[in-house]
């Protein structure tokens, strides 16, 4: 048995002054372990004199204090079982019960903050992942490119046929939107195809009518336009009657601006010189 | 099943048809509406510029107004930089590059190409160039490159879109120096 094994066993003891006999062997024959023996021995007794002040009666105060609110738990009833009456435990709960409760929170408070903290810095950022991305309005898309279409037309039927296109499409979406959408929205739509209709279509149909071309052409050039109107007019008044009273009002003035329209148009159309 | 029980089945099935054919807004419906709704100011702005452009008869007039439109759409799309709303910047982005490649540039360039050099309209068209290849770089550097949204694959295309967008311009106009019988001043 080397010098360090002693050692180790001796500071291991429950008491250095009562070596086991294996160890006195050594110790009889190892002056150093005999003084390491001793020194242990004489820790040991400095400690167990040490002054160990009395906490009993806070704890007590301080348990009372909290049971004056309410019934409090004083204890947790611990239910027989073989570990625990085996006495494998002894030692742990021996090693608790000298543990001052204080530290213990203080230690588990600190423990948690600590945890919280890093987790807090470390925490899972929002991601936006990679879904399918959401619907888009096919409307904003057809308006993108009528805009576009404007942009590239250089003569009045050009601009007469994509106007009406786009009054076209306005229609559409009130009329179809007339159940579900409401007054603000129906009213913007009706004011949009009112503004498409005599801003736009009327308003090409008269430079249509300034050029200097045939009636046969120039009925040609209208009549699309014509055929539309008419159509936006009898759905819108077809709509009317059972709409929702928010959609009515804006269906009524949608068949009116198509009606005002189509009377221009075909005045246009039918005249034989210019209007 | 006795007969009672089969009443009940039936009124409750009968009713909940009932109820879901009164319902306005089916799911599609209900989408569309929402969408109705988010977009109205913008579609009533687009319908202003595009009927402001037929009465628009030369090549620069029909640019000036098209960047109008360009302006309009880049305003919807740092408000969805903003939102940090992917989607929308990704929509907005491609609704800017069809006006910008299909109406503002081949405009620009014909005003370009026709306008005699040492006119008032040329500088015009010089100083629209200028802004609008500046303006459309900073729109780009707007789009983040990273962090959640800048990451995604859309976001990318986007950003690299309109980076790549002042090229559709063109060369920048000459400076057509001093107009003839400047130098006898």
């Amino acid at each position: 048995m080397t010098c360090d094994v002693v050692r180790t066993r001796l500071l291991a003891l429950p008491d250095a002054a009562r070596p086991t006999d294996d160890l006195l062997t050594h110790l009889a024959a190892c002056a150093a372990c005999r003084a390491v023996q001793a020194e242990a021995a004489r820790l040991d007794a400095v400690l167990a004199a040490l002054p160990v002040p009395s906490s009993e009666a806070r704890k007590n105060t301080f348990l009372d204090s909290l049971a004056a609110d309410g019934p409090v738990i004083r204890s947790i009833p611990v239910l027989p079982s073989t570990l625990a009456g085996s006495g494998a435990f002894r030692p742990v709960g021996s090693w608790l019960k000298r543990l001052d409760l204080r530290w213990v929170g203080g230690v588990a408070a600190a423990a948690a903050l600590t945890v919280g903290g890093v987790w807090y810095a470390n925490r899972p950022k929002p991601v936006q992942q990679e879904v399918a991305a959401k619907p888009r309005q096919e409307l904003l898309k057809k308006y993108t490119d009528h805009h576009n279409a404007l942009a590239k037309a250089r003569t009045a039927p050009a601009r007469l046929t994509t106007y009406t296109r786009w009054s076209d499409d306005i229609q559409a979406e009130a009329c179809s939107m007339s159940n579900a959408a409401g007054q603000v929205e129906m009213n913007s739509l009706a004011t949009q195809y009112e503004r498409m209709v005599a801003d736009g279509v009327e308003k090409q149909a008269k430079q249509v009518a300034e050029q200097p071309m045939t009636v046969d052409d120039r009925q040609k050039v209208l009549r699309d336009a014509i055929a539309k109107l008419t159509a936006a007019e009898t759905e819108a008044r077809r709509l009317e009657p059972d709409a929702r009273t928010d959609a009515r009002t804006a269906l009524k003035r949608i068949a009116d601006a198509a009606t005002a329209g189509r009377k221009t148009l075909t005045l246009i159309a039918e005249a034989r010189g210019a209007p | 099943m006795n007969a009672r029980t089969l009443t009940v089945l039936l009124a409750g099935g009968l009713l909940a048809a009932w109820a879901a054919a009164q319902h306005p807004t089916g799911g599609l419906a209900h989408e569309r509406l929402e969408l109705l709704k988010a977009n109205r100011p913008l579609l009533e702005d687009l319908l202003g510029h595009g009927l402001s452009l037929g009465d628009k008869n030369s090549a620069l007039d029909r640019a000036r107004e098209s960047r109008e439109t360009t302006n309009r759409l880049a305003r919807e799309l740092r408000s969805a930089v903003y939102a940090e709303d992917a989607d929308r910047i990704a929509e907005m982005t491609d609704l800017y590059n069809r006006v910008w490649k299909e109406a503002f540039a081949p405009n620009l360039c014909e005003a370009r190409d026709t306008i005699p050099p040492h006119s008032e309209a040329y500088k015009q068209v010089r100083e629209m160039h200028r802004r609008a290849a500046k303006d459309v770089a900073d729109l780009a550097a707007g789009i983040p490159a990273g962090g959640p949204v800048g990451t995604l694959a859309r976001v990318k295309t986007a950003r690299t879109q309109l980076e790549a967008a002042a090229a559709d311009l063109g060369p920048e106009p000459a400076d057509p120096g001093p107009a003839p019988g400047d130098d006898a001043k």
